[in-house]
């Protein structure tokens, strides 16, 4: 008599299961003839390679037996036979998923002996293939239920398994399109964050964990997963009308939803290939290649030239809605873009063109989305609160939002940290000189920053901040000169000597500041200073090393216009 | 005992059932014909939850199907069969024994002796008409109470065709089988049927007794003096189909024969009167024939 529960049925499982030794027979030969016995023939090692192909194939044979068992859901006489048989279509679906996951663990069981054995680490090897795996064993369902034919159901599981990724492209191609209308407004910013803190690719394929190992939010996550697809599939499995078995797709809305994200892929692969930045073009050509690409779709997926009127209203309300939410909120960048704080409303700003900061108590990075008031210090970023810096920054700002551009495309961060508390984030992107520049458009403003004694004391603190200097007396000065090293203990005398010296240079050099050396102007990296290119011949270029016993050590180099600092060195040498 | 309230279903938008009613009475045979694409596969299919209803409901011994977990006492035999891939009818009797417990190894054995069917040989190697045979063996040993028969005898010699109905009616009369049987073959279903229900266009025309079916309508021949007949009408009866060969005229009459008789007389000098008993397809192209099917000419 046969033993039967809600979800499955024992007697049958184990039948379906006994079905499966020939592909057990099969993939064991296949396994143990490319992982153990090629290696052996080629007097190779077993290692991590061969274990990877060997999980392929685990892959492959799985699903070509999740595809055959699931068949039956695209033929009208298999499809009758099996659901006028007293088992439902729960235990049906059950009964595949379990038999396909015992079938694949065991498998992938064998395969992680024998990269257990060869003392290849399994967790790199199994961590996210494993779930993998499983995913797909799950999807396969899903797909086979959303679909009326086989070869569609093996397709749409891999664009069902690849659809996160599908949706950072998406993503991408409307942040492209955003960035183009609300530019110098860097919305890469806002994706990076996205990707960083939110949408996680990482975590969603399981190779967060591969890195970090396996923990209870692993399984969690999986089950979590595993459970999320099954629901998926039960809710499809109950609305799926069985008439329609034989076309590619059986229910419209995953038809046109997979039409409209071709729409709006195609689209952006060839932008990706052919790139402009401009807005108005973008969108034009977007249009023309998202209609085709959706029209195209269509008619492969409805087997015939003429699409459906339902198609098309899908279609024109999506195109509508993409197009409305692209300029709604590259308007709305562009009206918060062109708001400039007033100077009274500002407590401190950051103005920065990196984006990562390391903090060396940390001893980690972070982003600038994660700076704050409260932790700029520990990541050592400059930030400025006397006017004359506050005026020159507003002018930079100003600048930008006019279009400067500099010589290569460039970000530049700016965060405005004002009295009431709030904060004010303004992320740009300045482009390239393409012909022309534009970069006088915040000459002014560089000018008056870069002239401000706040200015200088952060970007070079050992030679006008005097609190910062004395931690350097009796420490040490190190000159790298034509390849030699030259040693000298730094004396008050000397430290304030050469203080001296570099400070009359710098001030000077600053006078004529090379506006395309982004790095050097607005580079956190504090005795980093704009001057033009390093000299390209070591033998003539000076770089100073000072260090003491407490602090770190301070290194520059003394670029080529540092005359006074020059001789000086020079000097030095001569009179050691 | 089955019964199907007003159901309807359209496949996108063709509406292949308009409204179906039907009533399949516990231990009888219920003969489903109709013109072909009528929807009786779609019905038996609605009935075995393949296919959801847009509307109306489906009752099986008293419970509707949505709440019948699975069809433990169904069998389907449908038109295209379907077997699973390399299975012999032995393995495929061990793989339904599973699903069916009661299935009997007794009844399946003695079956497969009297149709002389071999039980080791692959089922994809049998003629259609073996796998007929095969799949009828099998829904008899599965000790279901309802079996549904989508064009069961199609493909079966006559030998072999009488042989099923024997089986058939020695297992209803024995094992009190309910039986929903869709069929062509018009001339078999009149002598086996209890009831059967006519589809056209989706929609049941008639359901009715075999037997009342046949004594409301019957083929009348008669023969007038006069040269011009005008057909007559009454409440009590209804012609169908006249036709005039040589001075016999041929009708198909509906209700009551013997007011049509007399009325006939009434009014004309009858030389000759005739009523003939009709057969099933006698009725279902008369009835069909009044809804215009099956009455062009062809002409080239």
């Amino acid at each position: 008599m046969a033993t039967k529960s809600i979800l499955y049925n024992k007697n049958i499982l184990f039948k379906h299961l006994k079905e499966k030794k020939h592909w057990a027979l099969l993939t064991t030969l296949v396994l143990i003839i490319t992982v153990l016995v090629l290696p052996m023939l080629l007097e190779t090692e077993i290692r991590e390679e061969v274990i990877a192909i060997g999980i392929v194939e685990v892959f492959i044979v799985v699903i070509v037996n999740c595809l055959i068992d699931f068949n039956y859901l695209h033929d009208h006489k298999k499809f009758s036979y099996y659901t006028s048989k007293p088992m439902n279509a729960f235990q049906r679906l059950h009964m595949v998923l379990i038999s396909n996951v015992l079938f694949a663990s065991f498998f992938m069981a064998l395969l992680m002996v024998v990269a257990g054995v060869n003392g290849i680490d399994i967790e790199t090897m199994f961590v996210s293939s494993f779930p993998w795996l499983i995913v797909f064993i799950f999807l396969s369902g899903l797909s086979s239920y959303l679909t009326g034919n086989t070869i569609i159901a093996g397709l749409s599981t891999v664009f069902n398994f690849l659809l996160p990724l599908i949706v950072v492209g998406i993503l991408q191609f409307a942040v492209s399109l955003v960035a183009d209308m609300s530019h110098p407004y860097n919305v890469q910013m806002v994706m990076d964050y996205i990707m960083e803190h939110i949408y996680k690719l990482d975590v969603i394929y399981f190779i967060k964990y591969v890195d970090q190992g396996v923990d209870i939010l692993y399984f969690a996550y999986l089950l979590g997963l595993l459970t999320g697809i099954y629901l998926l599939t039960r809710h499809f499995m109950k609305k799926r009308k069985n008439e329609n078995i034989g076309e590619f797709v059986i229910f419209k809305g995953y038809e046109n939803f997979v039409a409209m994200i071709f729409s709006l892929l195609v689209p952006f692969i060839f932008t990706s290939i052919m790139p402009s930045n401009n807005f108005v073009l973008k969108l034009i050509a977007f249009i023309i290649l998202g209609t085709l690409t959706y029209y195209i779709a269509s008619i492969i997926l409805e087997k015939s030239f003429k699409i459906s009127m339902l198609s098309y209203k899908v279609f024109a309300i999506f195109m509508t809605l993409f197009i409305i939410t692209v300029i709604g909120i590259g308007t709305f960048l562009t009206y918060f873009n062109d708001q400039v704080p007033a100077i009274d409303d500002i407590d401190r700003v950051l103005i920065t063109n990196t984006s990562w900061f390391f903090s060396e108590s940390k001893e980690r990075g972070t982003d600038i989305q994660d700076v704050n008031i409260d932790n700029y210090q520990e990541y050592n970023v400059n930030v400025y609160e006397t006017d004359q810096a506050l005026e020159g920054i507003q002018k930079i700002h100003q600048g930008i939002l006019k279009g400067a551009t500099s010589q290569f495309s460039e970000n530049i961060n700016i965060i405005y940290f004002m009295k009431d508390g709030s904060e004010i984030r303004r992320y740009f992107t300045l482009r390239g000189h393409d012909g022309d520049s534009n970069n006088f458009l915040f000459k002014e403003g560089i000018d008056q920053w870069i002239a401000s004694q706040e200015y200088k004391e952060k970007k070079m603190p050992f030679v006008f901040d005097d609190t910062f200097a004395r931690k350097y007396e009796d420490g040490f000065l190190t000159v790298n000169y034509e390849n030699e090293k030259h040693n000298f203990i730094l004396e008050i005398s000397l430290l304030e000597e050469l203080r001296t010296v570099l400070a009359s240079d710098i001030n000077e050099s600053l006078k004529d500041v090379n506006y395309d050396d982004m790095w050097g102007i607005f580079s956190s990296n504090n005795h980093m200073l704009p001057g033009g290119d390093k000299p390209t011949m070591e033998v003539t270029r000076i770089w100073l090393s000072i260090s003491n016993n407490q602090d770190k050590e301070v290194s520059f180099d003394v670029l080529d216009q540092y005359h006074n600092t020059r001789t000086f060195i020079q000097r030095l040498i001569d009179n050691n | 005992m089955i019964e199907v309230k007003g159901l309807k279903k359209s496949f996108q938008d063709n509406q292949v059932l308009k409204h179906i009613d039907m009533k399949v009475d516990e231990g009888k045979i219920y003969g489903l014909i109709g013109s072909n694409g009528c929807g009786k596969t779609t019905i038996l299919k609605h009935i075995l939850s393949i296919y959801t209803p847009d509307a109306g409901k489906i009752i099986i011994n008293g419970d509707p199907i949505e709440a019948i977990s699975n069809n433990l006492n169904i069998y389907f035999v449908q038109d295209e069969l379907y077997f699973p891939p390399n299975f012999t009818l032995d393995d495929l009797f061990d793989y339904e024994k599973l699903m069916y417990p009661k299935m009997s190894q007794k009844k399946f054995d003695s079956l497969k002796s009297y149709f002389k069917m071999p039980g080791d040989k692959k089922l994809r190697q049998l003629s259609k008409g073996q796998k007929k045979q095969a799949a009828f063996i099998l829904a008899i040993s599965s000790a279901c109470k309802i079996l549904l028969l989508d064009e069961i005898v199609d493909g079966l010699d006559a030998v072999i065709r009488k042989k099923f109905w024997e089986v058939l009616l020695q297992e209803v009369m024995d094992q009190n089988l309910t039986v929903l049987i869709s069929s062509h073959a018009l001339t078999e279903l009149d002598n086996i049927c209890d009831k059967v229900g006519i589809i056209h266009e989706g929609e049941v025309v008639k359901e009715e007794a075999m037997d009342s079916l046949k004594e409301s309508s019957k083929r009348v021949q008669f023969a007038l003096e006069e040269e011009k007949y005008e057909t007559i009408e009454s409440e009590k009866y209804k012609v169908h189909k006249l036709k005039l060969i040589g001075k016999v005229h041929f009708a198909v009459v509906t209700g009551d024969i013997k007011a049509f008789e007399k009325d006939l007389k009434s009014k004309y000098h009858v030389i000759l009167f005739e009523v003939l008993q009709m057969n099933l397809e006698e009725v279902f192209i008369s009835e069909l024939g009044g809804r215009g099917y099956g009455n062009e000419v062809y002409s080239l």
